[in-house]
């Protein structure tokens, strides 16, 4: 792997751009499962669920890049890809203390959504759930 | 005239250090100002991807519509969002400050929005208000219009994730149908001195706007032939609201930078104006103090003379 062939990768955000760099390899988390680019894949869209992103590098020795995003879409194209999301936080960046109020807060609110029936409130605490479960399950603080 | 001496130079004081105060506020605008401005630079890259992608779907999308007779169904979703629906009831989101002392910011905003009412004939039966800022929430609450949704104390540079709430909040509304336009009313950011208000239609999207306004470079670089994953529809119906959000963040971006330029400005001209004052105090107290100084030279030299004889 060592002359592995390698492409740009960019996340954009409405709040800025989180990463800008090349890769090896790109993993998005999909609704339907995991997908992979290599370099010189073919022309792709594809919408992203709230999941885990991990760039591999050229350097072997270099840890994985690994991203929380939340939804939006990657775009694959002339070797570069370009990812659009709500929001993406490397995994340095998360706020794990944040994380776990924002978990506990989604259960309550679901918790609160089951007793009332009330159909969007719970959606969205399932949402805000999916969130904070994948800010933790990215920063490998999710037992 | 010792006491009016004392006077000016008490007032000369005052005028000072109200100076002193509004110079420091006119920094502090401009460094936000300056912050806000990097940020909208960031946001527009985002807003410009996501429109460019999005322009390109619905263009092949129409065209797949076509092939098929059109008899094939719609994501309901994109469909709302894009369909002209019979207005019954407008929506209008009224972006204003929570504080003061931004000249003109907040009474230019509100009267778009007035004047954008009167146009269309709005009152406050068929009208609901989504208001950032409290100066916008608190007149039309006063004018006994219908306000669905207040937002207050949103930080000088919004970051995304802080507005997320009410900008769900507002295409949430407009997809449930509890109105059938989406008004924006918000100052436009020209440069640092010039602002312009505006009352947009912001919901429906027009398929026309989102082709015009694409700009030409980023087209240019989509033009390739896409796998979907997973389908066409369904990515419509991803990037559909997250270019809406996207629309409504960049008008409260877009806001936000006229208020720190329209802050700025007001501060600018109170810094002058307490130059003037104090130019003008200081004649007036050199002025006294000199006639003081005259008279006191009198008294001596007429208790002299009088000494003398």
């Amino acid at each position: 792997m060592a002359d592995a062939a390698t492409f740009n990768v960019t996340i954009v955000t409405p709040d800025g751009t989180v990463f800008d760099d090349t890769s090896t390899m790109l993993v998005v988390t999909t609704d339907d499962g995991e997908l992979g680019f290599m370099a010189n894949h073919l022309p792709m869209i594809a919408a992203l669920a709230i999941g885990r992103l991990t760039l591999k590098h050229a350097d072997s020795q270099a840890d994985d890049t690994e991203v929380a995003v939340n939804g939006g879409y990657v775009r694959f194209d002339g070797n570069k890809a370009t990812v659009v999301a709500d929001s993406a936080e490397l995994r340095e960046q998360i706020d794990v203390s944040r994380a776990q109020n924002a978990k506990s807060r989604a259960e309550k609110t679901i918790a609160h959504a089951k007793e009332v029936h009330d159909p969007d409130e719970l959606s969205r605490g399932q949402v805000h759930l999916a969130r904070a479960l994948n800010r933790l399950r990215v920063s490998g603080n999710l037992k | 005239m010792p006491a009016s001496l004392a006077a000016v130079k008490r007032k000369l004081e005052s005028t000072r250090s109200t100076r002193q105060i509004t110079t420091a506020m006119q920094m502090v605008s401009t460094a936000k100002l300056n912050q806000v401005q990097h940020h909208t630079k960031t946001y527009q890259a985002y807003e410009s991807q996501v429109r460019a992608i999005l322009a390109s779907l619905v263009k092949s999308h129409i065209a797949q519509l076509r092939e098929q007779d059109e008899d094939s169904k719609i994501d309901e979703r994109i469909s709302s969002l894009f369909a002209q629906r019979e207005v019954k009831k407008v929506g209008v989101l009224v972006i204003t400050s929570d504080r003061g002392l931004v000249g003109s910011y907040n009474s230019n905003v509100i009267k778009a929005t007035m004047d954008m009412m009167a146009k269309h004939h709005l009152n406050a039966d068929n009208t609901v208000f989504l208001t950032i800022g409290k100066n916008g929430s608190e007149f039309f609450k006063k004018r006994g219009m219908n306000v669905v949704y207040e937002y207050t104390g949103i930080s000088d540079v919004p970051s995304y994730t802080e507005v997320r709430g009410i900008v769900r909040k507002a295409v949430k509304l407009y997809r449930d149908g509890v109105y059938d336009q989406l008004y924006v009313s918000y100052s436009h950011y020209v440069n640092r001195i010039i602002s312009h208000e505006k009352s947009e239609l912001f919901l429906p999207i027009s398929p026309n706007s989102l082709e015009e306004e694409t700009s030409e470079k980023v087209t240019s670089e989509i033009e390739s032939e896409y796998e979907l994953e997973p389908d066409l529809t369904k990515m419509i119906s991803v990037l559909v609201p997250q270019y809406a959000n996207s629309l409504v963040y960049g008008a409260i971006l877009d806001a936000k930078t006229s208020e720190h330029a329209s802050s700025a400005n007001a501060m600018r001209s109170a810094s002058d104006n307490a130059s003037d004052i104090i130019s003008t105090l200081q004649l007036q107290y050199n002025r006294a103090r000199q006639a003081a100084i005259t008279t006191e030279i009198t008294e001596i030299t007429g208790g002299m003379t009088a000494e003398d004889n």
